[in-house]
Formats: C-alpha cells, sequence, structure tokens
C-alpha cells in the first residue's frame, strides 16, 4: 500500500538510526552552535586569545636573565625560547580543562536534557566540545608561537618540529577535554566544577616542566613531575622548539603516555557520562 | 519489533511503573495508564505528586525502577532512540540558546533528530509560523520577553513533527496572553494529529482543554477520566448553607436527618457551613431550600454550585490543591 506508506513517512518521525552521517551532521550542528557562542562573545575571544601573551611577555620577562645563568640546564640561553613550549602547553591545558563549562550551563538551564532527549548520540556532544576546544587552542598555540617569533625565537627544528607541536597538543587536549566533560556531569553545581578544576590547575602548572626545567627542582618533586601529562607535552614540545632534529625516542615515549592518560580518562569518563546521562 | 495494529495502538502505555529515588523516596508508586492517539491527556496533581517524575520516565531522562513504559508501543528502556524520535518534549525550564537567533536554535534542534538539511528550512518556517515568531526568527533569542522564548522552546519540541507532544508545565509562570496563545497551539496540534500529554498545577486549564486527566497525588494516579465524568463522581453538585447562629443546634439535629431523607441528596457534610450535595443539582437546589425552611430554620446565605476538579482533588486525595 503505497499510499500508506508515504503517510507514515509524513506523519511519523524520521527515525535514522545513529550512522555515522547522522554522528557528523549531530557534531557538525553542536560544533556550529560552539562557534556561534563563542563569535558573539567578542571580547571572550579577545581576551581568551591574549591572555596566554601575558605569560610571555610578563613572566617571560621577569624571569628573562634566568637562562643565561645555566643555559646547559635550560638547553638555550634564552628563557622566552625556553618558556615559549611551556605556555603553548599550559594554554592547551587551560582551555580543555573549560571544556565542560557549557555542559554546566546547559545542565542547568534545562538545554542539556533537551539535547539528551533527542536520538542524537552522547558521544556527538563530547566530540563538539573537544573539536571547538582544539580549535581554539590551535589559534592561540599559533598567535603565540607568532608573537614569540616576533621576539626572536625561532622553531629549530622548523616545520616538523611545527607538526611535531600540535600532535602533542591534541593528545593533551583530548585527554583534559573529556576529563572536564567528566567533571561537568559529575558535579551538581558549577561552583564545584569552578573550584576543583581552579585548584587542580595550578598543581599541575608548577609539578610539571613548563616553567621551569626540572634540574632546578628538589628531588621530590622531579620524582612528580614525571607523573602530570603537561610535563610530557612541554617536553616534547620544548624539544621541537629547541633541537634542530626533534628527539624521536621522547616523542614516541610521550605519546605513548599521553595516549594512555587519554584512553584512561575516556574508560572512566564514559561510565560517568552514561551514569549521569540514563 | 511488533507494533500491532496502528490504530489502536495506544501512544503512551505505562504498566506498574515505578520510581524509587536513592534513599529509598518512592516518587511514582506503581502507575498503570493509557494516552490513546489524538487526544490531550493531562497529570494533573501539587508540585511533588510525581508528575514530572513519571514524565521524565517517559522521554528517557530516567530510568524506571520497576515496571515499564512504551511509547508508539516500544519500551523506552530497550530501544530509547527509537522513542526519543517519537516524542517532542518541552521541559519546565524554557530551554532555548539565548545567544543564537530562532532559526539557529530551530536548526539546531532539527540537526539533532537528524532531519535532512535540505529539509529544514520548510519544517523551520512551519513551527515559526505556528508560535507566530517568523518576524523575528533572525533576532537573537536574548532580545526576546519571557513569553517568546517559551513558545520558541515549544517550536523546538514540534520541528521533528513527534506523534507525541510533551509539556511539563508548559505555562506555569507566564502572563494571561501568553498562557491563552499556547493552549491555542496545543489545541492545533491536536487538530493537526499529535497527541499531546502534560502536566499542570492550573485546573481550569486541564478543565478546559483536556480530553482525560490523571488525578495523581503521592506517586498515584487517585482518579482518571474525562473532566466531566471526573467531577460526576463528586457525587453531585455542592450546595453550601449558612444557618444562623440561633439555629446552628437544630441544623444538626433536625435538619441534617431531614436533608438525608430527600430521594435527591446524596450526601450531607454537618458543620459551619453546611454542605449538601444534591443529584441532579439544578433542579434539587431549591428542594434542598425548602426542606431546611420547613423545618423552622432561618437561611442566612444560600450558595450552589457545579463541582469544580479542586472538589474532585479534594475527594480524592483528602486535601486541596491549593494546600
Amino acid at each position: 500500500m503505497q499510499t500508506d506508506a508515504t503517510r507514515t513517512g509524513e506523519l511519523g518521525p524520521a527515525v535514522v538510526p545513529v550512522t555515522t552521517p547522522a554522528f557528523w551532521q549531530e557534531t557538525r550542528a553542536l560544533t556550529r552552535r560552539w562557534v556561534l557562542q563563542a563569535s558573539r562573545e567578542r571580547m571572550m575571544i579577545v581576551f581568551g586569545l591574549m591572555q596566554p601573551l601575558l605569560w610571555l611577555l610578563l613572566f617571560g620577562n621577569v624571569f628573562s636573565g634566568v637562562a643565561r645563568w645555566r643555559p646547559d640546564v635550560f638547553g638555550t640561553d634564552s628563557y622566552l625560547a625556553f618558556q615559549t613550549a611551556g605556555i603553548v602547553a599550559l594554554t592547551v591545558l587551560g582551555n580543555a580543562m573549560m571544556g565542560g563549562v557549557p555542559l554546566l550551563f546547559d545542565r542547568e538551564s534545562g538545554m542539556l536534557a533537551k539535547i539528551l532527549v533527542t536520538p542524537s548520540s552522547r558521544g556527538s556532544l563530547v566530540a563538539s566540545r573537544f573539536f571547538f576546544t582544539s580549535a581554539f587552542s590551535l589559534a592561540q598555540s599559533l598567535l603565540i608561537l607568532l608573537v614569540a617569533f616576533l621576539m626572536g625565537v625561532r622553531i629549530a627544528s622548523g616545520l616538523s618540529g611545527f607538526v611535531v607541536i600540535l600532535w602533542i597538543s591534541l593528545l593533551l587536549s583530548v585527554g583534559f577535554t573529556v576529563l572536564s566533560l567528566m567533571l561537568a556531569f559529575l558535579f551538581p553545581h558549577h561552583g564545584a566544577f569552578f573550584a576543583v578544576t581552579g585548584f587542580i590547575t595550578q598543581p599541575l602548572l608548577f609539578l610539571s616542566t613548563a616553567l621551569m626545567p626540572r634540574q632546578v627542582m628538589p628531588a621530590a618533586m622531579q620524582a612528580i613531575v614525571w607523573m602530570n601529562p603537561l610535563t610530557y607535552a612541554t617536553e616534547v614540545a620544548r624539544d621541537a622548539m629547541l633541537r634542530p632534529v626533534p628527539d624521536g625516542v621522547l616523542l614516541a615515549q610521550a605519546s605513548a603516555v599521553l595516549l594512555l592518560f587519554d584512553a584512561a580518562v575516556f574508560w572512566k569518563a564514559t561510565g560517568v557520562i552514561r551514569r549521569r546521562l540514563e | 519489533m511488533s507494533k500491532g495494529d496502528a490504530s489502536s495502538q495506544s501512544i503512551v502505555r505505562a504498566e506498574a511503573l515505578t520510581k524509587v529515588y536513592e534513599g529509598g523516596i518512592l516518587a511514582v508508586d506503581s502507575i498503570d495508564l493509557t494516552v490513546e492517539a489524538g487526544e490531550i491527556f493531562a497529570l494533573l496533581g501539587p508540585n511533588g505528586a510525581g508528575k514530572t517524575t513519571t514524565i521524565k520516565m517517559l522521554v528517557t531522562l530516567a530510568q524506571p525502577t520497576s515496571g515499564r513504559i512504551l511509547v508508539d508501543g516500544i519500551d523506552a528502556m530497550v530501544a530509547p532512540d527509537e522513542v526519543r524520535a517519537r516524542i517532542g518534549y518541552v521541559g519546565q525550564e524554557v530551554a532555548v540558546d539565548k545567544s543564537l537567533t530562532a532559526r539557529e536554535n530551530l536548526e539546531l534542534q532539527a540537526s539533532l533528530y537528524h532531519i535532512p538539511l535540505a529539509a529544514q528550512p520548510p519544517r523551520i518556517q512551519e513551527v515559526l509560523a505556528l508560535v507566530e515568531l517568523t518576524d523575528r526568527a533572525d533576532d537573537r533569542v536574548k532580545t526576546y520577553s519571557g513569553g517568546m522564548k517559551k513558545r520558541l522552546d515549544i517550536a523546538s519540541g514540534l520541528v521533528h513533527r513527534p506523534k507525541l507532544l510533551v509539556l511539563d508545565e508548559p505555562t506555569l509562570g507566564l502572563d494571561i496572553q501568553t498562557r491563552t496563545r499556547i493552549w491555542d497551539y496545543i489545541a492545533r496540534m491536536r487538530s493537526a494529529g499529535t497527541t499531546v500529554l502534560l502536566t499542570t498545577h492550573y485546573m481550569e486549564e486541564a478543565d478546559r482543554l483536556c480530553d482525560r486527566i490523571a488525578i495523581i497525588d503521592r506517586g498515584r494516579i487517585q482518579a482518571l477520566g474525562t473532566p466531566a465524568e471526573l467531577k460526576s463522581r463528586v457525587g453531585g453538585d455542592v450546595v453550601t448553607l449558612k444557618l444562623s447562629a440561633a439555629d446552628a443546634e437544630r441544623g444538626r439535629t433536625v435538619v441534617g436527618p431531614r436533608l438525608r431523607g430527600l430521594p435527591f441528596v446524596r450526601e450531607v457534610v454537618d458543620g459551619e457551613p453546611l454542605l449538601v450535595y444534591v443529584e441532579p443539582g439544578d433542579r434539587s437546589a431549591p428542594g434542598v431550600f425548602d426542606a431546611v425552611r420547613d423545618a423552622g430554620v432561618h437561611v442566612e446565605a444560600f450558595h450552589y454550585c457545579r463541582p469544580t476538579l479542586d472538589d474532585v482533588f479534594l475527594k480524592f486525595t483528602g486535601r486541596s490543591m491549593r494546600d
């Protein structure tokens, strides 16, 4: 009965199983939402992009002399060159940590419930946040490298080093974006979320090699530094910044560690998010 | 999945649906109900009665502790995505992205329901026209009034043409004009063939627009039927008599028994004032008045009214909804 079939199609909803095109349609629509939101918050974009430059210009100048004392430890006599990789890694981490924020507010406004009652897959929500956050991190990283370039810092290993920096940033971004999304689901209010992420970010920064080489730290701290994902991303990026030929072994080891970290976070978060969503 | 005969299929079927929250709070206690295709069905009850929890299990935002809920014959626990595709849900809070325009909000919603991009513009045009937002479609939602935001929220629940529209307190906290408009949209949705399930604690609204009402309190359905059926179950119309203070004693000893002897009196509730349930109401009320006067008791005030849903609520739950 052709008429009946047509009729059902007209009246009934389009039941499309979650296939790959459906997943991309959702992810694309959600990513567009984040982009539109951000593009209408000009001040957020402008100040967000400039924020890491403060580290570079202020912190970098305050400590400009230290690398000249021990160029053997810093790997360079320019603290600015030393610090640039750390600022890129720190910026990627900071953005990723805030990746879950819109979901916090969506949860409180009822918007999340509205998204969850659609037949869209929950993964597209996570993927869209990851894409948006990573794109923002990429723009910031390029700006940092550009400003550093204008101040005389060159990527010693050239284009291949640039690719290495992007790769390791991506690995760092995945894990912390997913961690942030998980915390956004876990905490009942945004107050708790900001308290905890703020609390985590400080020790992650100071217990890493983003601002200082580990050789200048006490022995106990040196051990802890190697448990910090930020250190691995920083070390790889710094190696690419300072050495003409990046260290392949370091790259492989750091990639493995970060991939493991990402997988662990992803595994843990899937459980938490699924439980909260159902 | 077998779906039975489409014409006789209930759109919603709850079977011993139960939800116990952590800490042992029994929010929904073994509810059975069906919503038939094309009707407007209301869950009526005070805050905390279990309405929203029932809705949440229906729209797959919460899992039943036991029992099950089927939409169009499909178990919400077994195939949630199929259930989700059939439902348009408008929650209690106005959930729209204020930094986007109405059109952008609807485009997002359409894509989350997997409507192909090419098919979206006419659908969006259609729902914008329904909620009378066509002129403002490309303005950012942050410039909208509260009523406009709510209308957009309702439109976004319709963009995928759901079989069932679920509205949780659709008129809560809105001005009279917006409320009237929303009821108008709901009526139009029904004439277009959409089934509507809503919750409310406004008696008048449920009475005026709904085909059937389930009165829900303490997690259970206390009564279910058309507004007229429910009101007739109150046991007649209500005659309220205020006797003069001097005759109060005589009212109890003489008037009460005498009224109970009348064929059209269903029930007498002694007190101040005196409540007499009569049936049929319009023709019996004068008889009540005559009987009291014949007993030599002076009537200071006399009031007659048909039962409201508030009386229904009082009768089935033992308390007033307005408490």
